[in-house]
């Protein structure tokens, strides 16, 4: 069996198959955007006085952007930001499964017509990467029909003051207007998103694939807690780069650390790959 | 039916995903009281600094005090730390992780069809109903009594005094203020019945699930991901004031601390029976009629 055609097998068996759920990226995105619109709409009629320019950029920051920095004090009380959650939690979701039941069954015939247990693996990396990249590029893709339909330009801009009455930000002070965002600032949260998927999945040869994905939970919420830099979700929260926050985080550094994070996956996960006993599993 | 329900009860109870759930949850719990233990640590070290550097002597560190108590240092009480926020993310899975999945498994390996045969459709579906509930609230008060008894060896259980209300969540328009004030053990008693309850009904929508999903992994999530919608729809719902002002996010009203909006025991309760109603109509009257072979 080529390489190939592991790979057509994986993305019609994990993707085209389940179709399905990549409805929820676009139910997701719509419901965010049009509430997000609404929210503009009411900006630009009660703020007068302050730049009222929007752009796909303001949207895209709804749906991405995360929170401010978190400090905990009796008063104010730790609300884990519901949107970014969402999105990435379901994205983990989306992606967790399917590698475990491809094992059994029907997966351990395809690992012994494939001849190789490297093709098998990798062609999971391949589809895990296609489908967090799918997932994203959905959500992308609605809010610039959204923008389109609704009549807002689709560039890159940022209006912090629209971006206030989104988020209710404490220190707006501290962050910064920018009429053009760098575009690496849009790729950043995808590929840490498929950094941390590839993570997730190579758990699942370590562990129950709940606990893995109680994992990924656990470093979301504590990246949202946590303003760190090895708090990796951090890098996937627009809202905390210094390109933005004054007292944020390199995003420059997120690229390196989501390729590190993907590539020792990758690497740990397929040497794991070559020992795991799939009839054992396949007892349980 | 006592047989079967002693037998359900041994397995969910004495096996490892149990164990594993209670284990997973007591350390986000401990990470809760280390932070808290910092905290009170912290403002008796601010005391004391400050009744030496200043002449005004009455400013020592009275432990009669009602700011630094037991019911604003367990995890419940408390809403800032790490350990409280990812112990009431995570519990949706934590409490169907221990027997949620049960039936899944049971009914793909066909030991349902035996159990059937042994007992009948109605006492299996029952008793396997109970047990799920059961365990599923246990997994999320057991953690929650283990962490009250380890603060209590280190905070003083004084009552809270509503003039020190700033240090504690619970405010005015909280669920049950008033007894919050009075008698908090009774508070935190009920709390913990409520989250008994309501942890046990999203452990049998695991079960319900089951139903329609073969795989065991995804069966044992789905409590996880209707918190998550309901957590995700309250984001986009307004009253006709254009804001609504009640907390419906399992996530937060399951919390003896005050996150966000107040909490109503009419959304606690219609939440509950939605879910009773639904989990009970699945398991025990659309899954007896069904063929099991």
């Amino acid at each position: 069996m080529k390489f190939i055609k592991n790979i057509l097998s994986d993305m019609h068996h994990g993707i085209v198959k389940h179709y399905m759920l990549f409805i929820c990226p676009v139910v997701l995105a719509t419901i965010v955007s049009a509430d997000c619109v609404k929210k503009i709409n009411v900006f630009l009629k009660f703020e007068k006085n302050v730049p009222a320019e929007n752009s796909f950029g303001d949207i895209w920051f709804c749906i991405y952007g995360g929170m401010e920095k978190y400090i905990p004090t009796q008063d104010n009380p730790f609300k884990f930001p519901v949107i970014w959650t969402t999105l990435f939690v379901i994205c983990a979701l989306l992606v967790l499964i399917y590698p475990t039941k491809d094992m059994l069954g029907m997966g351990s015939h395809v690992i012994v017509a494939g001849g190789s247990r490297a093709k098998w693996w990798f062609s999971k990396v391949i589809w895990n990467i296609s489908a967090t990249v799918i997932y994203h590029g959905m959500v992308s893709i609605n809010i610039m029909i959204t923008c389109l339909v609704v009549g807002i330009r689709i560039r890159p801009g940022l209006n912090m003051n629209l971006q206030n009455s989104i988020y209710e930000l404490d220190n707006l002070n501290e962050f910064y207007m920018k009429s053009t965002i760098p575009a690496a600032i849009f790729i950043l949260p995808v590929l840490i998103s498929v950094a941390m998927n590839l993570f997730q999945m190579t758990l699942t040869f370590f562990m129950n694939p709940n606990y893995s994905f109680m994992i990924s939970c656990f470093l979301m919420i504590a990246a949202a807690y946590m303003l760190n830099p090895v708090m990796i979700y951090n890098y996937a929260m627009p809202l905390r780069y210094t390109e933005i926050y004054s007292l944020g985080i390199k995003y420059q550094y997120g690229f390196v650390a989501a390729l590190a994070i993907g590539v020792l996956s990758v690497v740990i996960g397929y040497l794991r790959f070559l020992k795991y006993d799939i009839i054992k599993k396949e007892d349980n | 039916m006592k047989e079967l329900l002693k037998i359900e009860f041994k397995k969910s109870l004495k096996n490892k995903s149990f164990y594993v759930s209670i284990i997973i949850a007591s350390v986000f719990t401990i990470l809760s009281l280390i932070f808290c233990i910092n905290n009170y640590q912290n403002d008796m070290r601010m005391m004391r600094d400050l009744s030496r550097q200043s002449e005004i002597t009455h400013i020592t560190y009275a432990p009669q005090m009602q700011v630094d108590t037991l019911f604003n240092h367990w995890v419940g009480g408390e809403p800032v730390s790490l350990g409280t926020s990812v112990y009431f993310f995570i519990f949706p899975i934590l409490c169907a992780i221990p027997y949620g999945w049960s039936y899944c498994v049971e009914r793909k390996s066909g030991y349902t069809r035996t159990m059937i045969v042994h007992s009948g459709k109605k006492v299996y579906f029952l008793a396997k109903y109970i047990v799920t509930f059961v365990s599923g609230g246990l997994a999320m008060v057991i953690p929650l009594v283990l962490n009250i008894m380890m603060a209590a060896a280190l905070f003083p259980a004084i009552k809270p005094d509503v003039t020190y209300g700033v240090h504690y969540a619970v405010f005015k328009n909280s669920l049950m203020s008033e007894l919050f004030y009075t008698r908090p053990f009774l508070y935190v008693f009920l709390y913990l019945c409520i989250d008994f309850v309501f942890c046990g009904l999203l452990a049998c929508c695991s079960m319900a699930a089951a139903s329609f999903v073969r795989q065991k992994y995804i069966v044992t999530l789905v409590p996880f991901m209707i918190c998550l919608a309901l957590h995700f729809s309250m984001k986009f719902t307004y009253d006709f004031n254009n804001y609504y002002n009640k907390e419906f996010s399992p996530f937060y009203y399951l919390r003896p601390s005050s996150v966000s909006y107040p909490t109503s025991f009419f959304i606690i309760g219609m939440t509950a029976m939605v879910l009773f109603v639904i989990t009970f109509t699945v398991t025990n009257v659309w899954e007896k009629r069904h063929e099991i072979y």
